[in-house]
């Protein structure tokens, strides 16, 4: 019974996340989903220092976050990561300096941030996947490079990846939506969504049922199967050398031209390699 | 000559001043009260109720803070530098936190082994494997690493008397009214324990908890553990493990589950929720000085359980 729930909750995250995830990567922002819930977890104490229920301080914070991240040209000369970086260790901070001054609250505040998917019921499961539907209609459609664009992409990301957080963990999270698209990423470019969904669909089938076999830890066991397919399914890809064309690469911005010159070069010393041993 | 005596004058008004200021200073120090410092607020309650008014005594965590991953702050260096004796739980629960903190307060007089430490592990001994446990749970048991000794209220007893002894060696003048108090600590709880062990007779069958933290209560109250959510602390359980506490709940009529205020209750709801039965946040301390605090925590969880139960 609770091996079902548990395999539902990471379906639904394989099924929402790694599209989302591929969007995160193309606009190296991976660090944003750790930000955003930290955000969150922070005004949650924020809220109870105020004494306001801390799930509306939550989302105020994290609105307050959004807008902000939306204020960030996309073609900023500014690295993005830093500013995630940064965002994450001042809200942890300010967390940190809050729960200090609140006794009561530490426990609440872990229990936010890492969630597990253990604890997830079916009414869990059902609110899951409505966020997730919500947040994927904003943040996929692709969007203007301008603030209501930007702001419309960051607020469902946001609305898909702090409930995620908050009913199964951040570790869940952050594997299913940085590892399928990683693994499916070709010639510094996405590669096809269905095979990052592929993939993570089946991490989860086989990691649920290998936890539930060997008496493991679901989290960490799911983590570690998506962690194996992932490095093959890209390990492949990379020695096949599958992607588009090399020509394409001429349009990117110099940043991603410098890795793909690297990647194409690495390649094709690998390929005459393996053609000489052959 | 006068011109002698005015360089001599001001010298001698300095070294006066100074003699004052050392005299005062020593003064203080015979007259000052010796200050306890305690671990956790329950260890707090039992220094009051055993120093009264002879002692000052302070608190590093606070009500609902996990002794367990606690941050110390500078603040709390400062505080174990001004400390006659440090009173700790002991068995581990402090170990990630609290030798670094007494390194930083550059005060011998409280490091572990000398007269201004003392420890449970001074005074008692860790629980052993508790009643109601199948073998596949003895295997997850180390009996040796149980802290939460507090929770039982002999146990806190036996503590308490030890800290007697030991604050007669610091403050051999009040010696008597340690023992004294003592002895009036232990009459308040002897005065309530068979009240709270026949409310829990009725009030209770095995109950599942979330860590080991309350064995000791559940052993000194006589009630029976039927098993753990998270047996390896930090550690998240495995599904199968979960289905086997479904069945266990089953087989012995598990009525309640109890979590501690600074865990995860969404594993513990989640488990209650597939059983039909319910969850309750159970406290390991509660607010109140000396004595009055240290019963008041125990009138508080037989209160709450026995409502709970109904």
């Amino acid at each position: 019974m609770i091996l079902l729930t548990v395999l539902i909750a990471t379906l639904v995250i394989a099924v929402s996340l790694p599209v989302l995830g591929q969007r995160v990567l193309a606009r190296r922002i991976v660090f944003v989903d750790l930000a955003l819930a930290q955000v969150a977890a922070t005004g949650y104490a924020l809220g109870m220092a105020l004494e306001i229920p801390g799930v509306y301080a939550a989302a105020a914070t994290t609105a307050i976050a959004v807008i902000f991240l939306s204020l960030m040209d996309e073609d900023t000369p500014l690295p993005k990561e830093a500013v995630m970086g940064g965002v994450y260790a001042f809200a942890a901070s300010v967390g940190m300096v809050l729960l200090s001054l609140l006794p009561y609250g530490e426990g609440q505040l872990m229990g936010l941030l890492f969630g597990s998917v253990l604890g997830i019921d079916w009414q869990g499961i059902g609110e899951l996947a409505v966020f997730a539907a919500l947040g994927l209609a904003l943040a996929l459609p692709d969007h203007a490079n301008s603030f209501a664009g930007r702001m419309r992409f960051y607020a469902g990301l946001s609305l898909i990846i702090v409930p995620a957080i908050y009913a199964i963990g951040v570790l869940l999270v952050f594997a299913y939506l940085v590892m399928p698209a990683l693994s499916v990423w070709r010639r510094g470019h996405n590669g096809p969504a269905w095979e990052a969904l592929t993939l993570a669909a089946i991490a989860s089938i086989a990691g649920t049922f290998i936890a539930d076999y060997l008496d493991l830890p679901p989290s960490a066991t799911v983590v570690l199967t998506l962690a194996t397919i992932a490095v093959i399914t890209g390990t492949y890809i990379h020695f096949n050398n599958l992607g588009p064309p090399e020509t394409e690469e001429a349009t990117d911005t110099e940043d991603e031209a410098d890795e793909d010159g690297k990647t194409a070069d690495e390649t094709s010393a690998l390929t005459t390699s393996d053609k000489k041993t052959t | 000559m006068p011109l002698l005596k005015k360089a001599c004058a001001p010298k001698l008004q300095y070294a006066t001043a100074l003699f004052s200021v050392l005299l005062l200073l020593f003064a203080s120090a015979a007259i000052a009260k010796p200050t306890v410092v305690a671990t956790v607020p329950a260890l707090g309650q039992i220094a009051q109720a055993v120093g009264g008014t002879d002692i000052n005594v302070k608190t590093i965590t606070s009500i609902g803070h996990d002794p367990n991953v606690f941050s110390p702050r500078p603040g709390h260096a400062r505080m174990l530098t001004q400390a006659n004796l440090l009173l700790t739980v002991g068995f581990g629960l402090e170990s990630s936190w609290l030798p670094s903190l007494i390194e930083l307060s550059h005060n011998d007089a409280i490091i572990p082994g000398s007269v201004g430490y003392l420890s449970g592990g001074d005074a008692i001994e860790a629980i052993g494997v508790p009643r109601g446990m199948n073998s596949q749970q003895m295997s997850e048991w180390s009996p040796d690493t149980n802290p939460y000794w507090w929770l039982d209220p002999e146990m806190g007893i036996k503590v308490a008397k030890a800290l007697a002894i030991r604050l007669s060696e610091i403050d051999a003048v009040n010696a008597e009214r340690y023992m004294q108090r003592v002895q009036k600590f232990e009459q308040a709880i002897y005065a309530e324990l068979p009240r709270w062990r026949d409310y829990m007779k009725i009030h209770t069958g095995a109950v599942i908890t979330y860590h080991n933290t309350y064995v000791y209560f559940m052993e000194s109250m006589g009630i029976e553990l039927a098993g753990f959510i998270e047996p390896r602390s930090g550690i998240e359980p495995s599904t199968r493990y979960m289905d086997r506490l479904l069945e266990i709940i089953k087989e012995r009529d598990v009525q309640l589950i109890w979590v501690e205020p600074y865990n995860n209750r969404a594993i513990a709801k989640r488990l209650a929720g597939a059983a039909g039965i319910k969850m309750m946040v159970l406290p390991d301390s509660v607010k109140g000085y000396g004595t009055e605090g240290y019963v008041g925590m125990f009138d508080t969880m037989i209160e709450r359980i026995a409502r709970w139960s109904q």
